[in-house]
């Protein structure tokens, strides 16, 4: 990882606390395109994968007129973008959460001026910090002037795509199919499934997380390119998980970062947090955000009744017993231990991200194209990287 | 012996007379930044209010004054919090009339009036962002050590840190520090 990499993940990466974002903020970002895209291409599409990349790549192609299908291996749509409706007063993310971009980058998703509804957000900006280092918790509120983001107020990265992207594509999405093989073999692409289901396509388009590729899900036919395969190794998708605890009494912050503040400006791998913060809700939330290794110590527990007794008893270390007093009810989103996803996000590129994304990204004989939210360079690890990285990939294969 | 007395003075204690003091009166413009990453533009003023002379063991001449420094500024943390700063600072000032530069410690106390973005929406049409603000009150007493050069031609700068705590009654407090730098017009 070069320089420039180091600040940009120090700056993007997670859906977690990546202090100095603030910088971001200020930087701006590259605007999606138009969504209408002047192209003579004539054939249908099959995507692979209904998260936000694929949702977003079957809308762009709806827009255009383009006959698609969307498989999902999952029986829901949404990926690594999940919610729970039921657990709180509000919604909660169970996946993605944090709006890591100016929350305009919403309708610039959608791109439609003809849209009408507006969504609520909040500035994320927790004021009560609070850091715990060598069995101790400090308060250090004054690191609220280093990170502020935005969150959907009363509706969660789910809820966004379920109004606005999925009504246009819903009847082309097809659940419980996952994809065993691409064939591009021949003069159309054949995609098989795992009952056996088999599809042509004129072109396909690949949207599982790069997890999925590492472990050779699908079988390419001819097989992926060396530089792909070795492109595909070299970025790092590690453990990731959510906890979600409610307590009868509030006794933590809105943020608590482990270790000293250089390592909380620079790490971003776990974090508990208010998760009702700024949401109007009674209720007492605390989310636990994790991922990589400090993700792995919980996920290799094996249960989600080892997990959750994990995270209380180390609650109740910090907070003097106070977590296994008050608690009261939770639900883990165990991201390593989902089937179609085995982790949380790309992370790390051994070696230079750039060149890695092109590498990826060019399309296999002008029939199998790649988008996600790893080879997104200004956006990489977020929803609207994945978004964006849709954009990319159909205007690419429409414009060929 | 007269000679002996004044040296014998001069080692063993500072010593006050009328002379020709630096004159810290000043209008101070300067970059503003809490934390470090915050963005502001602060306006002052130093008004001396006592000034004497020192000499020391070597003869060499120390300028001191007790000043008070009214100061305005605003500050931003863009899309997070806007804020604007009164304040005032009593300090002593420190130079050898032999050097070039001069040291200001300074204690302060100001009032912030902030105004935090809480929530807002976006219209998925247009893309147009609307905020929500929430106004704060703090009280933010601080610690400040100023370094600058002395004028030439009446235009000098300086650096300043500042170490203090923010106070309010509308939620927790927290620590309150930063960097300033800027140009000082001297009046005299």
């Amino acid at each position: 990882m070069d320089k420039r990499e180091f600040i940009k993940k120090g700056l993007t990466l997670g859906a977690g606390l990546p202090f100095l974002s603030i910088i971001l903020q200020s930087c701006g970002e590259e605007s999606l395109g138009a969504p209408l895209i002047d192209t003579n291409f004539s054939g249908n599409v099959i995507i692979v994968g209904a998260g936000a990349a694929g949702m977003t790549a079957a809308y762009l192609l709806q827009r255009n007129n383009i006959p698609y299908e969307v498989i999902e291996a999952a029986p829901v749509i949404g990926g690594r973008v999940k919610r729970i409706q039921d657990f709180a007063d509000f919604p909660i993310d169970l996946g993605a959460e944090w709006i890591h971009t100016d929350p305009s980058i919403l309708s610039e998703i959608v791109n439609d001026p003809t849209v009408t509804g507006d969504i609520d957000f909040i500035t994320y900006n927790p004021q009560t910090i609070h850091l715990y280092k060598n069995g101790k918790v400090r308060e250090r509120n004054w690191f609220n002037n280093f990170y502020s983001e935005w969150k959907f107020k009363n509706t969660t990265w789910f809820g966004f795509f379920e109004r606005f992207i999925l009504p246009s594509i819903e009847d082309n999405i097809t659940l419980n199919l996952p994809v065993t093989s691409i064939d591009s073999s021949g003069s159309t692409t054949t995609v098989t499934t795992a009952h056996g289901n088999v599809r042509q396509a004129d072109r396909v388009i690949v949207t599982v997380p790069i997890k999925i590729l590492q472990d050779e899900v699908i079988e390419f036919r001819p097989a992926l390119s060396s530089e792909k395969r070795e492109v595909i190794n070299n970025i790092s998708m590690d453990d990731g998980l959510k906890v979600f605890i409610e307590f009868k009494e509030r006794f933590y912050p809105d943020a608590l970062l482990f270790g000293s503040f250089i390592e909380a400006l620079t790490a971003d791998d776990k974090t508990y947090y208010d998760a009702a913060f700024r949401k109007g809700s009674n209720r007492n939330i605390l989310g636990l955000f994790t991922i990589n290794d400090e993700a792995t110590r919980y996920t290799s527990l094996g249960s989600d009744e080892r997990i959750i007794e994990e995270v209380i008893n180390e609650l109740d270390d910090m907070f003097d017993g106070q977590a296994s007093l008050h608690y009261q009810n939770h639900v883990i989103q165990n991201w390593s231990a989902e089937p179609y996803i085995r982790g949380s996000y790309s992370y790390t590129f051994s070696g230079s991200q750039n060149s890695m994304v092109d590498t990826l990204k060019a399309p296999i004989n002008n029939k199998i194209y790649f988008a996600g939210e790893a080879l997104s360079i200004d956006a990489q690890a977020t929803v609207h990287g994945a978004s964006e990285s849709a954009y990319d990939t159909v205007r690419r294969m429409l414009s060929a | 012996m007269r000679r002996l007395l004044i040296l014998m003075m001069g080692l063993t204690m500072s010593w006050s007379i009328q002379a020709q003091e630096f004159d810290y009166s000043s209008w101070s413009f300067s970059y503003y930044a809490p934390y470090a990453i915050q963005a502001g533009l602060k306006v002052g003023k130093t008004i001396p209010i006592n000034t004497w002379t020192t000499t020391t063991g070597k003869e060499q001449e120390t300028d001191n004054s007790l000043l008070i420094q009214p100061q305005i500024a605003y500050f931003a943390n863009p899309q997070v919090q806007q804020n604007y700063l009164a304040n005032i600072e009593l300090g002593y000032a420190r130079t050898r009339e032999d050097r070039k530069f001069y040291n200001i410690a300074s204690i302060g106390l100001g009032f912030i009036y902030a105004q935090q973005f809480v929530d807002g929406s976006v219209a998925i049409g247009s893309g147009e962002v609307s905020h929500n603000k929430e106004n704060i009150n703090y009280f933010v007493p601080t610690i400040n050590y100023e370094w600058g050069k002395k004028p030439k031609n009446k235009l000098g700068y300086y650096f300043k840190g500042f170490w203090g705590h923010r106070i309010t009654g509308q939620r927790d407090n927290s620590g309150f520090l930063g960097l300033e730098t800027g140009l000082k017009l001297y009046m005299n």
